[in-house]
């Protein structure tokens, strides 16, 4: 991820309650730490971010009450934290 | 490489096992949504094969930074991860998965994490998908995925998926008990005669 992806990221994760308010669990298509517009699947909100901005200039995000109901869970030891 | 591509709505795959096995692998091919230029890829599976584990105690499917490093991937999302050991959070890439039998699942949300031993994880955003069915018939392993669900899998109201020796089955002229309007000798009266 590069440093305008994480700032996205991060305006994502400092907003997320007001943007779940403003848009639902929609997959917010993020630029520049602005929301570019809200799509109703991932697939939908990639391929125009892809359209858009191209490759590394946006990310996707799932709308959703705060930062844990969207954590994928791992109950096993396959997958670690370091 | 040209591998056989599922044409068919209803995908599937079985994969046994020559012994009973504790975990459930298969080899995988993956390949990036997009290419370089941020055009949708054609369906068309790199040579490389990954070795992938089945998990049901994921709530998402994860790629190995192996696999991210070899095709190049661009993440296109951000995932919070909690595991055991702690809670992070991770890049996502858009992939194709190529399960066995040509059996394709196009734009996958993958998480790019560190695994060891193994390449891929799949887990349930794609197994609960589907039917999903593990046995281990005479010490072998055998698992069955198809897309998309069609039918609920009860082994206590279903008996008459038990072998023909250890129960009387529907007559053969009666309507199939798992619900299908055909008669049983059409339908799953025939499937266990074979």
């Amino acid at each position: 991820m590069n440093a305008q992806q994480e700032k996205s990221y991060k305006f994502f994760v400092d907003n997320i309650a007001s943007l779940y308010e403003e848009y639902g669990n929609k997959f917010l298509l993020l630029h520049k730490s602005a929301v570019i517009e809200a799509f109703p699947s991932m697939a939908e909100a990639v391929k125009s971010g892809y359209e858009k901005f191209g490759p590394g200039e946006f990310i996707v995000q799932q709308g959703a009450p705060n930062i844990e109901s969207n954590m994928a869970k791992f109950v096993g030891l396959l997958v670690g934290v370091a | 490489m040209n591998l056989p591509i599922q044409q068919n709505p209803i995908l599937s795959f079985t994969a046994k096992y020559t012994n009973r096995v504790l975990q459930l692998r298969t080899g995988i091919h993956v390949q990036p949504t997009f290419n370089s230029n941020g055009v949708e890829a054609a369906i068309n599976p790199p040579p490389e094969i990954w070795d992938a584990i089945w998990d049901t105690g994921a709530t998402g499917s994860c790629i190995s930074q192996r696999i991210v490093e070899k095709y190049k991937l661009v993440p296109v999302s951000v995932s919070g991860i909690t595991t055991p050991t702690g809670s992070t959070h991770r890049s996502v890439y858009v992939v194709n998965f190529y399960l066995p039998n040509g059996f394709v699942i196009p734009g996958v949300s993958a998480i790019g994490t560190e695994l060891t031993g193994f390449d891929a994880l799949i887990g349930m955003d794609i197994i609960g998908l589907g039917d999903f069915v593990v046995s281990s018939y005479e010490g072998k392993t055998a698992f069955s995925f198809r897309m998309p669900s069609l039918h609920c899998f009860d082994f206590v109201e279903n008996t008459y998926m038990l072998p023909r020796n250890s129960q009387k089955g529907p007559s053969r002229n009666a309507p199939c008990p798992c619900g299908s309007g055909k008669k049983y000798k059409h339908c799953h009266g025939k499937i266990s005669q074979k």
